[in-house]
């Protein structure tokens, strides 16, 4: 079975490679069997996390309101009603349920985790007072023996002592004002700074010029590192996949498992070279 | 009739998405049990909605089978991997594994076949947005560059190679006791003037998101009806 596997996965994965070429017979095979695949895929999740969960086994049950639950499965079927165009428009119920739910949920939850917390994050002093607390001296000389004591003994510094040191300076930046709470100071006013331009360059009331040109600017500097970073985590996100067919399809190549990649690879490489020998013969053929 | 057709389906909106939205700022056992219910009301209903939009992926290429249209070929591949993946589904009984750990049928098909789909068509795009980004990108202008410098340091970062080079060959470990790795100078790119450009744009997303849906609660936004009667 292992074997059969990967042939399967080793094929599937050329077939979809080959678009690389171009449109071919081995792609729009891929492609159509992903279609199928996937449709059945979530069928049987429906069927079995959905409706057997969530509808069967609530109507089986002892659940004295138990029947409560043929509502939404009623309301779920007049979406069928697409398929009939004269009662077509009773699907509109279902729509409304759906939509009405989407929107109901979405104020509060925009409203916490996009506004509210987004805000919080940025409106944060933009200096940090250090603390003067003895808990807070006390934490920093523990740190700074611990430090010494990974220090003593060790010929050079080793990862040990660097974490031990990072530990200590983490809480020397609490309790005085350092060079780490300098920087943390930093990246809190250029968020702030950067939040408030960006907003800026999104409002349009007043006309871009002068001090207010600035503003601009600096927010179009901030959306350019965005749409970079975006970019770069993009990419990165779909060379790891590749990577990860890639390795595949090294896996696959070895003895154990019949030189399915090879072996695929070549027959693959024939049957283009043919297609594109004969559609040459034809497109020559019709260009007489 | 038009009450049924128009006005019932405004009203619905408005009642489900008046009590979806009240319940949050009503923390009462039954606003949670409320909500609960609703919660599962939804995903029932958009089960259907799921099967609405199968149903007419098959009819389409059913079509197509029958009337031997060009490409009908490639059609059946759709109904075979759907019939393949549901029969085999329905006999392991949804379970991607069997009861002593290793995969039972309806997984091993799925690790075969629809993970290797998946994980290429994603792959492949990667292809593509590199030799899209190799033809437009030019830092022609100062601007440009800061977007290209970014894209730079983030693909950079997160090799292995550079990390080696950052900390392996040039040494650097950290600035006055603050951890400098390759890595970090990404996280700090992404963490700070990143997060500040995303939060900004999210403020205004987030504000259109919840007028749109005040729009549609109330019924000003009514798109969702589709045209007729």
């Amino acid at each position: 079975m292992e074997i059969v596997g990967a042939w399967i996965a080793v094929g599937l994965t050329l077939f979809m490679f080959s678009f690389l070429y171009k449109d071919n017979p081995f792609y729009k095979v891929g492609e159509n069997l992903y279609v199928g695949i996937t449709i059945g895929y979530f069928v049987i999740q429906l069927w079995y996390k959905t409706w057997i969960d969530k509808v069967w086994d609530v109507l089986t049950g002892q659940a004295h309101d138990r029947f409560v639950i043929l509502i939404p499965v009623l309301i779920g079927a007049l979406l069928l009603t697409r398929f009939v165009p004269k009662i077509a428009w009773m699907s509109r119920w279902a729509f409304a349920f759906v939509i009405g739910y989407g929107a109901g949920l979405a104020i509060p939850a925009t409203l916490t985790t996009s506004v509210v917390i987004q805000a919080q994050a940025t409106a944060k002093p933009l200096v940090t007072m250090p603390d003067r607390s003895p808990g807070a001296a006390k934490a920093t000389e523990n740190a700074k023996a611990a430090y010494d004591k990974a220090k003593e003994g060790a010929a050079k510094e080793d990862e040990k002592i660097r974490a031990a040191r990072y530990r200590y300076e983490q809480s020397r930046s609490v309790s005085e004002y350092t060079f780490l709470t300098a920087y943390r100071d930093f990246t809190t006013i250029v968020i702030f700074v950067g939040v408030f331009c960006v907003l800026f360059y999104f409002f349009f009331s007043i006309e871009h010029r002068g001090p207010v040109r600035a503003f601009s600017r600096v927010g179009i500097l901030f959306l350019m590192i965005y749409f970079g970073a975006s970019y770069g985590n993009t990419v990165m996100g779909r060379l790891s996949l590749l990577y990860g067919r890639v390795l595949d399809l090294k896996d696959y190549s070895r003895q154990m498992y019949g030189f399915a990649t090879p072996v695929i690879l070549v027959l693959m490489i024939a049957v283009l070279a043919a297609l594109h020998v004969k559609n040459k013969g034809k497109d020559e053929g019709h260009a007489a | 009739m038009v009450f049924l057709k128009r006005q019932l389906p405004l009203l619905i909106c408005f009642v489900i998405g008046t009590v979806t939205a009240l319940q949050y700022y009503v923390p009462t056992n039954f606003s949670a049990e409320m909500s609960e219910g609703l919660s599962n009301w939804y995903i029932i209903v958009s089960m259907f909605a799921a099967l609405l939009g199968f149903v007419s992926v098959g009819m389409v290429h059913t079509k197509k089978i029958q009337r031997q249209e060009p490409g009908w070929a490639y059609s059946t591949l759709v109904i075979l991997g759907f019939l393949a993946m549901v029969i085999v589904g329905f006999v392991s009984g949804g379970k991607e594994t069997t009861p002593d750990g290793r995969p039972s049928s309806y997984g091993w098909l799925y690790n075969c076949t629809l993970v290797p789909l998946q994980a290429t068509m994603f792959a492949i795009l990667g292809f593509y947005v590199a030799s899209a980004a190799f033809r437009s990108f030019r830092a022609k202008s100062f601007d440009a560059g800061v977007l290209l410098a970014t894209a730079v340091i983030v693909l950079l970062g997160n090799v292995p190679f550079t990390n080696q080079v950052w900390a392996g060959w040039l040494g650097i470990h950290d600035v006055a006791g603050v951890k400098i790795e390759m890595t970090d100078i990404v996280s700090w790119l992404i963490g700070t003037p990143n997060a500040a450009a995303r939060r900004g744009v999210t403020f205004g997303v987030a504000l259109g998101a919840i007028a749109t849906s005040l729009k549609i609660i109330f019924g000003i936004e009514r798109a969702y009806l589709g045209g007729g009667d």
